[in-house]
């Protein structure tokens, strides 16, 4: 049995054409590379400061 | 991600193009990615636009430059009318490809149609203000404007589940499962969809059940706003309440309106009319009778007038002619008599009519020729309309009869022949106006038992009074009627020629 106030609460406001510039802008674009690229240069950081 | 052996940059790929080293890592994110987007496609061509976009998703997430699978996403999000998210992919995916890129075609085939993406932001706008209808409580509004919407948008996949879920919230069931029907064409696997569907037939089960007593799921019920779903080239969605349904009910109803007016109304209109027309003729009718019978009635007064007139221009002449020949021949009697011809004045004054006489020295000049002469011309005079009698000439036996009884109104036997040629002319009033005059003035005449007889023959006389006959004395002569009533017994009837039994009018007997 569907709880119909929270059902509909579920159903947000599309964006109209004038806010798909801010859309665009909110997209979250990170990948699993992107993620590799985090991870390796928190590793480097890590190591540097091993090594001084 | 740079290359690990010379650092060069690896976009979207796992051999180094500089120093063709190979990164496995990078080489098992792109074939992740890859086999995303595969999955997908896969998904999308089986219409399951759902998984799909769970699958691209997950493909970008591993590789965001992956432009086929964001080219996907977005015509998918294009799909289920979300065009904003699909322009957004598009745009990314061009940013990160600039040449050879499709998504570059789709940005330009939308810029280039402005009335399309007017539209598209005019259906999302609709949609946002049947949320808004909704959250302010008011479901109506918010299910007239997702109509709207989903006429407009066909495969607006949010409007068709919101608008299921407010027809399950007002337990319209059957237009919701219609509704989430064509949601799940768009799109198969929206668990969402799914999800509304499945309550859909589990409450529309029990209503079912509830009432038939049986479990006949997806019955159609009687629902007051049905849903018609047009299958047409357009795939429109519609119902019943749509403005033209509304146009086509509402000229319905003034052609039935018009109709009744035809059927009910104008013959009343038109017989009251008759009615009215025919009263008014009814009307004219009678007052043109009366009128014809008006004028009717002056013609008569004016045809009485002019009879009248006639005849008393008539009798005036007459009266006048009478009146100069009775006068003319008065002076020739006179002058007769004063040459001593009494037969000649006799027979003059027995051809005077003596009502045509008016002038009293003219009647006592008549009334003393009368008496002068009536011996000497009275035999002559009967002896003429006897023997006109015999040869059966009645008209001239009248008138000769006639002028004996001008001159001796007592002569019994003129009397009688008066009857008899009266008779015989077949003028049975005046024949038996004389025998009763005989039989009544002259009793013991020698006729009286023929005047009977004869009378017999005529039939039915008791209405018809006896002639008088006392006409030919006028009235300043009451002399000549004193011995009317002297008898006339010894008149021989066979012997016409014999005067000497005849009363001569004074009583004496020659």
């Amino acid at each position: 049995m569907i709880n119909f106030e929270e059902e509909l609460k579920k159903f947000k406001p599309s964006l109209e054409i004038d806010q798909a510039e801010e859309a665009i802008y909110k997209n979250d674009l990170r990948d699993v590379t992107d993620i590799l690229e985090d991870m390796m240069k928190e590793v480097k950081i890590a190591s540097g400061n091993k090594r001084f | 991600m740079n290359c690990i052996k010379c650092n060069m940059p690896l976009e979207n790929v796992y051999i180094c193009p500089h120093c063709g080293h190979v990164d496995k890592v990078a080489k098992k994110i792109i074939y992740s990615s890859n086999w995303h987007y595969n999955q997908g496609l896969a998904k999308a061509k089986v219409r399951d636009l759902s998984g799909a976009v769970t699958s691209l998703s997950q493909s970008l997430k591993y590789n965001k430059r992956n432009t086929d699978a964001r080219n996907l996403l977005g015509l998918i999000y294009y799909q289920m009318g979300e065009i904003v998210a699909a322009l957004s992919e598009w745009v990314i995916s061009v940013h990160f490809q600039e040449r050879n890129n499709i998504a570059a075609d789709y940005i330009q085939a939308i810029q280039n149609n402005p009335a399309k993406l007017k539209a598209a932001n005019k259906v999302i706008q609709k949609y946002n203000l049947a949320l808004n209808y909704v959250q302010e409580n008011n479901a109506d509004l918010a299910i007239i404007e997702l109509k709207r919407v989903v006429n407009m948008s066909p495969t607006y996949i949010r409007a068709y589940q919101l608008l299921g879920l407010l027809y399950m919230q007002r337990k319209q069931y059957a237009a919701a499962r219609k509704v989430l029907m064509r949601a799940v064409k768009v799109d198969r696997n929206n668990m969402t969809t799914l999800r509304y569907l499945k309550e859909v037939n589990h409450l529309h089960g029990k209503q079912e059940k509830n009432q038939h007593g049986r479990k006949d799921e997806f019955m159609q019920i009687n629902d007051p706003n049905p849903i018609v779903i047009e299958e047409g080239s357009g795939h429109n969605y519609a119902d019943y309440n749509t403005g033209f349904l509304s146009f086509i009910n509402i000229l319905i109803g003034i052609v039935i309106g018009a109709a009744v007016i035809w059927l009910l109304i104008v013959p009343s209109i038109t017989k009251t009319k008759a009615s009215e027309y025919n009263q008014a003729v009814v009307e004219y009718s009678a007052q043109i009778s009366e009128r014809n019978k008006n004028i009717d009635d002056l013609q008569n007064q004016i045809t009485d007038l002019q009879s009248k007139l006639s005849q008393y221009e008539s009798t005036v002449g007459n009266t006048v002619d009478d009146a100069g020949a009775s006068e003319q021949k008065l002076i020739e009697a006179v002058g007769s008599y004063l040459q001593n011809n009494v037969q000649d004045a006799g027979t003059l004054i027995a051809e005077i009519e003596p009502a045509a006489i008016t002038n009293a020295q003219e009647k006592k000049i008549y009334n003393i020729l009368k008496e002068a002469t009536k011996s000497s011309v009275t035999e002559t005079l009967y002896a003429n309309a006897k023997d006109s009698f015999d040869k059966k000439d009645y008209v001239a036996a009248i008138d000769g009869m006639t002028k004996v009884l001008r001159m001796d109104d007592s002569y019994s036997y003129a009397v009688f022949y008066m009857g008899r040629s009266y008779q015989m002319l077949g003028d049975t009033g005046n024949a038996a106006g004389y025998y009763k005059r005989l039989i009544q003035s002259y009793p013991n005449s020698d006729m009286v038992d023929d005047a009977r007889k004869y009378l017999d023959q005529l039939g039915d006389t008791t209405s018809i009074d006896p002639v008088d006959i006392s006409g030919g004395s006028t009235s300043d002569s009451n002399d000549n009627s004193e011995d009317n009533s002297s008898d006339n017994s010894d008149d021989d009837l066979g012997d016409n020629t014999d005067n000497g039994s005849l009363d001569n009018g004074d009583g004496s007997e020659e």
